[in-house]
Formats: C-alpha cells, sequence, structure tokens
C-alpha cells in the first residue's frame, strides 16, 4: 500500500456548508472557532482508493477557509501548496454557484495543475431549492470538473465527492 | 390626634437642617405651615391646613430622611461603612461575571507589584546562590566560572540557568508550501496521530502571521509561546522544522536547529522541490532529528563547547591550557634538578625554629637558626621581651613591635547589599552599599547572620546581611554588639 498526502482546500461563500461537510466526515482536532480567528482551519480526511494493481491510502488535508469577504487578503497564502479543491454551492442560493468559476480561477492561478470537485449542498432543503440540478451540471461542464448533489446534514454523496477528489489526486479519474 | 403639630422625631433634623439655611431654606418652605394671608377666610384657611397636613408631614419625613443622607455622606468614616458591604459585594459578582476584564482592569496595578516583587526575589536568589559559589569549591563551579568569564556572563546567572528545566517535547518537519508533514518524533507519544493536523495548523498561522504582519517583507515567525512551552520554529526554502520546548533552551540550540534543517534542505532538495505528498522519502532525516530530541540540560557544555564560543574565545581556552602546561612543565623540570643538587651535597639539616610569644606588648618573635648539628628547642618566653637563642649561627633577630590585630573586613559580593539600622529585614535600610565596596566589621549579632559594619556615607555603623557579602580577615574576635 502507497501512502500519499495531499492539501485540499474547501472553497465557497459564506454559509454554503463547507464546515458542515467537514464536520460530520472527517477527523477534527481543533476547534470551529480558528475560522473566524485566523480564517482557515485544518482537518483530515483519509481515504483508501484502488490504483492499477495497488491500493493508495490517500491523506486529504482539508483546509477549510472561512467565507467571509474580510480574509481575501490573507485566502492566496492559504492556496499556496493545495492539489485540488472542493468548489462548495448552495442550492438554496443561486448567487453562490455563480462566483464558482472565481474560487477555481483564483486556486489555478497558484496551481495551473488543481483538480476540483464541484459539490452542490443542501440537497435536503428541496422544498428551498432555487438552482436545478440541471444547471449545476452545466455550470460543471462549464468548468471541465465532475459535481455531486450532496447534503451535509444526511451524508448524501459527500464520502462520493471526498472519494473523486481523491481519484483525481491519485491520476486516476472519476470512479 | 394633633394634625398641626410637627412630628416628634423632627425636631432634630429640623435643628440640623436649620444650620444650613443654603441647602435646606427652600425645604423648610415647603414644611412650613403656610401664613394665613390678611383678610383671608379662616374657614377656608383651617380647610387648607386640614389638606395639606398630611403633605407637610411627608415633606418632613423626606427632609430628615436627606439631612441623615447628609450627615452619614459628610463623614469619611460612615461613608466608608455604609457602602464596604456594598462595594465587597459587587467586586465579588463582577468577579465572578467576567474575571478576565477585572485581570485586565487591575493588571495595570497588581502586574507592576507582582513584577517588582518576582524581580527582587530573583535578584535575592541570585545573591545567594553567588555567595553560596564563592564559599564553595567544586569542578563544575570551577568550570562554570572559566565559562562566565569567557563569556561575559556572571557565573551565578550561568547556575541559575543551569538550575532551569529544559526538554524537548516533539519535533515537526513540516513542508513548508503545502503544510503537509514530512516527519515527526515525539517524547509524549500521544500527539503522533494529530501530527499532521498541528503541522497543517502550524503552517496557517505562520502564513497568517507573514500575511497579516509581514508586509511584503522578509521576516517570518519564529517563536509560539503558550505558558512554559515554546514552539521554535527554523525554516529554509521548501521546509521548517517546528520544535516544541519545555522551559529556556540551551545556547546554541538555535544554532544547531538551522543546521539541521540546512542539511536536510540541502539532501533532499530535489524531493522538497518536486514533493507529491509522499512522506517516507524523508524517514532517513531520523537520526538527526533524534538526536535534537534527545538533547537535554546535560548536553549544554557540548552544545556551548561546540558551537556557543566564538574563535576568540576558543583562541584565548587553548591559550590558557597551553600557559598551563608550560607552567606545569617547568615546574617539574625545576623540581627535578632542585632534587639533583640535593642529593649531590653533604648531607645536612635545617631546620626553621618559630617562637611566637604572645602577650600584651610583644609581638611573636621568629628566630630562624640554621645549625648543620644542633638540636631545636622550641621556647616561649612569657617575658614582655623576646629573648633570642644564642646558637652559634644567630645573627641579631629583630623585635617586632605589637601592633593590633586589622578589623576584619567585608567586601560587598555583586548585586550590592542594603545596608541597614538593625540586624532584622525590617530594620530601616541607611543606604545601598555596591558591589565590591568595603567595608570595616566592627561587631556581630548574637544569632549570626548579620555583621555591622563601619561606615555609611554618613558616617554611622550599619548592619549588613552575612551572605551578601565576603568577610576577610580574623572574625574570631569580631565582639558581639546586637545581643537580641
Amino acid at each position: 500500500m502507497i501512502s500519499f498526502s495531499k492539501k485540499v482546500c474547501l472553497l465557497g461563500d459564506f454559509a454554503v456548508g463547507k464546515t458542515s461537510l467537514v464536520r460530520r466526515f472527517v477527523y477534527d482536532l481543533f476547534d470551529d472557532k480558528y475560522l473566524s480567528t485566523i480564517g482557515v482551519k485544518v482537518s483530515r480526511k483519509v481515504i483508501v482508493l484502488p490504483r492499477q494493481n495497488d491500493i493508495v491510502e490517500l491523506t486529504l488535508m482539508l483546509w477549510d477557509l472561512t467565507g467571509s469577504e474580510e480574509f481575501n487578503t490573507v485566502r492566496i497564502s492559504y492556496l499556496r501548496g493545495a492539489t485540488g479543491a472542493i468548489l462548495v454551492c448552495d442550492l438554496t442560493r443561486p448567487a453562490t454557484l455563480d462566483v464558482m468559476p472565481a474560487y477555481l480561477a483564483e486556486l489555478r492561478h497558484v496551481n495551473p495543475t488543481a483538480a476540483f470537485v464541484l459539490a452542490a449542498n443542501k440537497a435536503d432543503l428541496v422544498e428551498r431549492h432555487e438552482l436545478t440540478e440541471a444547471q449545476v451540471a452545466q455550470r460543471a461542464a462549464d468548468l471541465g470538473i465532475p459535481y455531486f448533489i450532496t447534503s451535509a446534514k444526511t451524508g448524501a454523496n459527500v464520502e462520493l465527492a471526498f472519494r473523486c477528489l481523491g481519484r483525481l489526486l491519485i491520476g486516476e479519474g472519476r470512479e | 390626634m394633633d394634625r398641626e403639630s410637627p412630628p416628634r422625631e423632627l425636631a432634630t433634623p429640623t435643628q440640623n437642617w436649620r444650620d444650613r439655611p443654603e441647602r435646606t431654606a427652600p425645604t423648610l418652605a415647603a414644611t412650613a405651615p403656610p401664613a394665613a394671608e390678611e383678610g383671608a377666610d379662616p374657614a377656608l384657611e383651617e380647610l387648607r391646613r386640614i389638606l395639606a397636613a398630611p403633605d407637610r408631614r411627608q415633606t418632613a419625613v423626606l427632609a430628615a430622611r436627606i439631612a441623615e443622607l447628609e450627615r452619614r455622606t459628610g463623614d469619611p468614616k460612615e461613608l466608608v461603612a455604609l457602602i464596604s458591604p456594598v462595594m465587597s459585594e459587587v467586586i465579588r459578582r463582577t468577579i465572578q461575571a467576567d474575571r478576565d476584564e477585572m485581570i485586565e482592569a487591575l493588571y495595570p496595578i497588581i502586574g507592576r507589584l507582582i513584577g517588582r516583587a518576582v524581580a527582587e526575589a530573583i535578584r535575592d536568589l541570585v545573591r545567594v546562590i553567588d555567595a553560596r559559589m564563592r564559599t564553595s569549591f567544586d569542578l563544575k563551579v570551577a568550570w562554570r566560572r572559566l565559562r562566565g568569564r569567557l563569556a561575559g556572563i556572571p557565573p551565578e546567572a550561568l547556575a541559575l540557568r543551569d538550575a532551569l528545566p529544559f526538554r524537548v517535547a516533539e519535533v515537526f518537519l513540516i513542508h513548508r508550501e503545502t503544510g503537509l508533514l514530512l516527519f515527526h518524533l515525539s517524547n509524549e507519544g500521544a500527539a503522533g496521530d494529530q501530527a499532521d493536523l498541528i503541522g497543517g495548523m502550524l503552517t496557517a498561522i505562520r502564513d497568517f502571521a507573514q500575511d497579516a504582519f509581514g508586509r511584503g517583507q522578509e521576516g517570518q515567525l519564529e517563536e509560539i509561546q503558550y505558558g512554559t512551552r515554546r514552539i521554535l520554529i527554523e525554516a529554509a526554502r521548501h521546509a521548517y522544522l517546528a520544535v516544541v520546548v519545555d522551559g529556556i533552551e540551551p545556547q546554541g540550540f538555535r544554532a544547531t536547529m538551522r543546521e539541521r534543517i540546512m542539511a536536510i534542505e540541502n539532501r533532499y532538495a530535489e524531493s522538497l522541490t518536486r514533493f507529491d505528498g509522499d512522506a517516507t522519502r524523508f524517514a532517513a532525516v531520523e537520526p538527526a532529528l533524534s538526536d535534537l530530541l534527545s538533547l537535554s540540560a546535560d548536553r549544554e557544555q557540548e552544545i556551548t563547547t561546540r558551537q556557543g564560543l566564538s574563535t576568540g574565545q576558543r583562541r584565548v581556552l587553548i591559550g590558557l591550557t597551553a600557559l598551563l602546561v608550560v607552567c606545569l612543565l617547568g615546574t617539574c623540570i625545576g623540581a627535578g634538578l632542585a632534587l639533583r643538587n640535593t642529593l649531590s651535597r653533604p648531607a645536612t639539616t635545617i631546620l626553621i625554629v618559630v617562637t611566637a610569644t604572645p602577650g600584651p606588648t610583644a609581638a611573636p618573635t621568629a628566630t630562624p637558626t640554621a645549625t648543620p648539628t644542633a638540636t631545636p628547642t622550641p621556647t616561649a618566653t612569657p617575658s614582655p621581651t623576646a629573648t633570642p637563642t644564642a646558637t652559634p649561627t644567630a645573627s641579631a633577630t629583630p623585635t617586632l613591635t605589637p601592633t593590633p590585630a586589622p578589623s576584619p573586613i567585608a567586601r560587598v559580593l555583586p548585586g550590592g547589599v542594603n545596608v541597614r539600622s538593625g540586624p532584622a529585614l525590617d530594620a530601616a535600610i541607611l543606604e545601598v552599599a555596591e558591589a565590591e565596596r568595603i567595608l570595616t566589621v566592627v561587631g556581630r549579632n548574637a544569632g549570626g547572620g548579620w555583621w555591622q559594619v563601619c561606615c555609611t556615607q554618613r558616617g554611622e555603623a550599619g548592619w549588613v546581611a552575612a551572605f551578601l557579602v565576603k568577610v576577610e580577615g580574623a572574625i574570631l574576635n569580631v565582639p558581639v554588639t546586637d545581643a537580641r
């Protein structure tokens, strides 16, 4: 078994559910208060993936960056060294999907080879949805990245989104 | 009930209140029954008096209460007695509700007091250490003195430094750009599975500090402190070392860290530049980092000798060692020659007889007597004048004029000493004697621990603590001048 570690960022507007995605599915050591103090909190997600005739244990070091505007000046340094990102938008707020290209460009500026997955979150709030899956799919296609309709509350597709990013990072493509 | 008569308890307060017309006049007017207007209808007046009577009584009661309050607030003692219980309760509740705020409010006062007390305590401790070091001989102490001289640091400060514990708790080797952990060693075991998270957050904090405070400059975060624990950071181009330590690191420790990270950077330059997340390639750094981890206070001397001494200091050390070797050789050669001369001569006996004649007017008389065959006879002559022993080779023996033994002196140790009016810590300080100042010892206290010395700048005698001075001379004859 081969072991790798990769730095991955969670990017998206304020209150789209980045921290919720992290909180339920990763190993946390630090309190969320770091998000409001220095604008970032590091968590860990370990996934085991097959690669050719081998198995890869991939440790994703997830940098959950705060979505507020006041930390924009520090964000660039937090992106340095990241090899991938989960772009998170909120199905109840169309504007959060519109800014996805900006986040993607921001990381691509730092690392042109970075891998991305789009997570359209809050799938459980069906009655409040203002975005359709088709719109999300179209945006993902425009950006050339895979997408998942996720729910941090129910856990739907969250694991899949992380695994997909993991496969992209080890060069195996989508499952 | 007589409605017109004023309440009985109002008599005294109303009187006081009349004594202060500038404050109480309006109230007085309000409480006094209104004078009957000329030509007014008596019945109407009576009705008015009856109707206003309750208000007048109430006003009079209020006036009395105000007068009592004025009396109590005018007297500082009464005021303190009045508000003390309330204030205590308010402070207690405020501390319970917001302890941090209270600490911040009081810190400017209490913090300074504590700081001063701690500084004084440390100064006393250093003095005690210094006094003990001066009165004891130990190879370690001698070595420390030499180190102190070379480094320009007082030996007592080095001794204090040696007494402080130092321990390396954890060592992190972290990739600078990604924040990913490359290698980790710990003396604490438990943190192992969290090391990668700590490494990530450390990197985030470094980045945050650089972005927030660096403002485009080259500086970087070098240390994070939490209580007595600190994280020392030394960075190279692609990786950095974060070492968690307890206590104060020995001299040269940072240089060792820098040396290690530079060696790793040079050795793994290619892997660090193209780091793909595979940390197993850095397993070979373990010996270098475990060496750092096992570094303890015992190794300080090694580090100081190896890295802490400058070239000049090393030259001085080498020079001193060479001089010592030359002296030893010279002594050996001299002794050998003397022995050869002695053996080549006919046998003779050389004796030196010392006769001491104590007495009120006679000083000890030394009579060297060199006789090839004579048997020496020590004589003690209790006469006021010394009588030289007649021998064939005796020469004129000088008779020394007796002089009183000189008084012992007290040399003030580094840090100075308070000269007090009595042999106690609560005695008034007459003056502060600087280090190396010499005072004449004129007495001691019965309990020991204090010398009476002379003189202060004003010419008066005072007392100094014995452990803060070094006394030279005959101290057995120093009289007890304080029988307490």
